[in-house]
């Protein structure tokens, strides 16, 4: 009897359920969700900062203005101390810092500088210097919020130190698989020999005191794509 | 939502540093272009250049060529347009080659592909899309410009031509403690570029899985010798496995090689066969 009573009672929920389930069907609608996620290039944004205190601290962020060009101005011969350097350099350095956002795609970025000019002289090609550099500290912001960006990826590759005017020279190659948007510096300098003699960097050319004097100019050009 | 994203990112460095102005580069929305067209005809189509900024840019197009540069790992190298061998850059034409692009605006780029009726195989290309952020200003000195340039890359097949092959060679295994280091040479044989993501396992003759693990990324045009390279930690006893490469190209074909190994005493490691 009892179990009789039981066959009864799950019966009747199961009619319950049916019945419910063709009035929700009834009532019901579908409603069709799409949503498409573009193929697009890595967006990236720069900012240049110039800093003239020689960047003791290594850090673009402190004593420095922003610029839309790279203007080193007037070179000089002797350093702050009245000691002569030998050679031209320029007390001003620049850092193009570089916000990539690959969406996913393995990028690189590269840097090419054909030379720098004034009418039929040019300045020597090691001479002008790129210093690729990446910090853990430079920060993601957003409103409430911020995060440092960490360490490199694995398998990401910076640019060694190296002469800037140089055809497709790496600044940076984002990780395999799925690449993550990074903060980048490239340093820019025309500078002079270290202090215990050695050159700034490998292939350094130094600007030599009888140079033709003139206005030297050229372009910069960032490259970004996607491997 | 990608708009938004990197809108929250730029506040946020406005936030970060609130003297500094991040200048938005101009973005495309076809940074790969991958046609097929039957040799002696042509296709066209469009790719949009945006203004993420507020400010209005000024913006030069044009070609140049590009190749994969050694170790083949989507490292390239740009040189001028119609300089290096696989170049298709005198097969494409566009318009407009500069325009200025108002705030937050878009412009569409036209290209033609045409391709002539000898074309065999896979020929290159980039569209460069260049905007200078300033002309060096200085009176005396040096002044340099900043230009940034976004690259489109052109992968231009003559549609019924394709041969898509690679050979592995001089494969070798070596043991170093506990860590199992493969190399092979993959050898693009064919006439277009591969790219390849690669993985391996090794199995004995049950079936049962001794190591397994992932190559790095190859990125090859025709003629191109790349370095298959992958690690893997396992304890190989006295024996005969199989060791089976899985390559996958961009096209999603699939490369399946299959090797006879023997691991003999002083972990000593032979290939012994093909299959």
């Amino acid at each position: 009897m009892k179990r009789l009573g039981s066959f009864f009672t799950i019966l009747a929920a199961g009619l319950l359920l049916v019945g419910m389930s063709s009035l929700w069907a009834a009532s019901s609608v579908n409603i069709g969700v799409s949503a498409e996620v573009p193929d697009g290039s890595p967006e990236i944004s720069v900012t240049i900062l110039k800093f003239t205190d020689g960047d003791p601290d290594n850090n673009p962020w402190t004593n420095s203005t922003e610029e839309t060009s790279m203007n080193f101005g007037t070179l000089k011969h002797t350093f702050d101390d009245g000691s002569e350097a030998g050679l031209w350099f320029s007390k001003a350095g620049f850092c193009v810092v570089i916000y990539a956002q690959p969406y996913g795609q393995p990028y690189e970025i590269k840097s090419t500088c054909t030379g720098l000019v004034s009418g039929s002289s040019t300045l020597p090609v090691g001479s002008f210097g790129l210093t690729p550099a990446y910090s853990e500290d430079d920060e993601w912001q957003w409103p409430g919020g911020s995060e440092k960006q960490g360490q490199m990826p694995n398998g990401a590759q910076l640019g060694t130190p190296g002469p800037a005017i140089a055809t497709d020279k790496l600044i940076y190659s984002s990780e395999s698989g799925t690449a993550t948007a990074r903060i980048i510096r490239a340093y820019y300098s025309i500078p002079p020999k270290k202090k215990d003699g050695s050159d700034p960097y490998s292939d350094f050319e130094p600007i030599p005191l009888d140079q033709p004097p003139g206005t030297y100019t050229g372009i910069v050009t960032i490259t970004i794509s996607t491997r | 939502m990608r708009r938004i994203g990197l809108s929250l990112l730029l506040i946020g460095i406005f936030l970060l540093n609130p003297s500094v102005f991040a200048v938005e580069i101009l973005s495309i929305d076809s940074p790969k272009i991958r046609i097929s067209i039957p040799p002696g005809e042509e296709k066209t189509g469009l790719i949009k250049v945006t203004n993420p900024s507020s400010q209005p840019k000024q913006v030069r197009v044009y070609l140049e060529d590009w190749r994969y540069l050694p170790p083949f790992d989507g490292s390239k190298e740009f040189k001028p347009a119609g300089s290096l061998p696989f170049s298709a850059s005198s097969w494409i034409s566009f318009l407009p080659k500069e325009f200025k692009i108002p705030p937050y605006g878009t412009q569409l780029v036209t290209y033609r592909v045409k391709i002539p009726k000898y074309a065999k195989g896979g020929h290159f290309s980039v569209l460069f899309f260049e905007e200078l952020l300033e002309k060096p200003k200085v009176e005396k000195g040096v002044g340099i410009g900043v230009a940034v340039r976004i690259a489109s890359l052109f992968y231009i097949e003559s549609e019924g031509t394709i041969i898509r092959k690679a050979k592995i060679e001089n494969l070798s295994l070596k043991k170093e403690g506990g860590q199992l280091k493969i190399k092979a040479d993959f050898n693009n044989i064919g006439n277009t570029d591969i790219t390849c993501k690669g993985t391996f396992h090794i199995i004995d003759k049950k079936g049962m899985v001794y190591a397994r693990g992932k190559f790095n990324d190859i990125y090859t045009f025709p003629g191109d010798v790349a370095k298959l390279k992958a690690d893997a930690s396992c304890r190989l006893e006295l024996g005969f496995y199989d060791l089976v490469f899985t390559l996958q190209y961009q096209d999603g074909s699939v490369n399946v090689i299959e090797k006879t190994i023997k691991v003999s005493e002083w972990g000593k490691i032979e290939i012994i066969s093909s299959k």
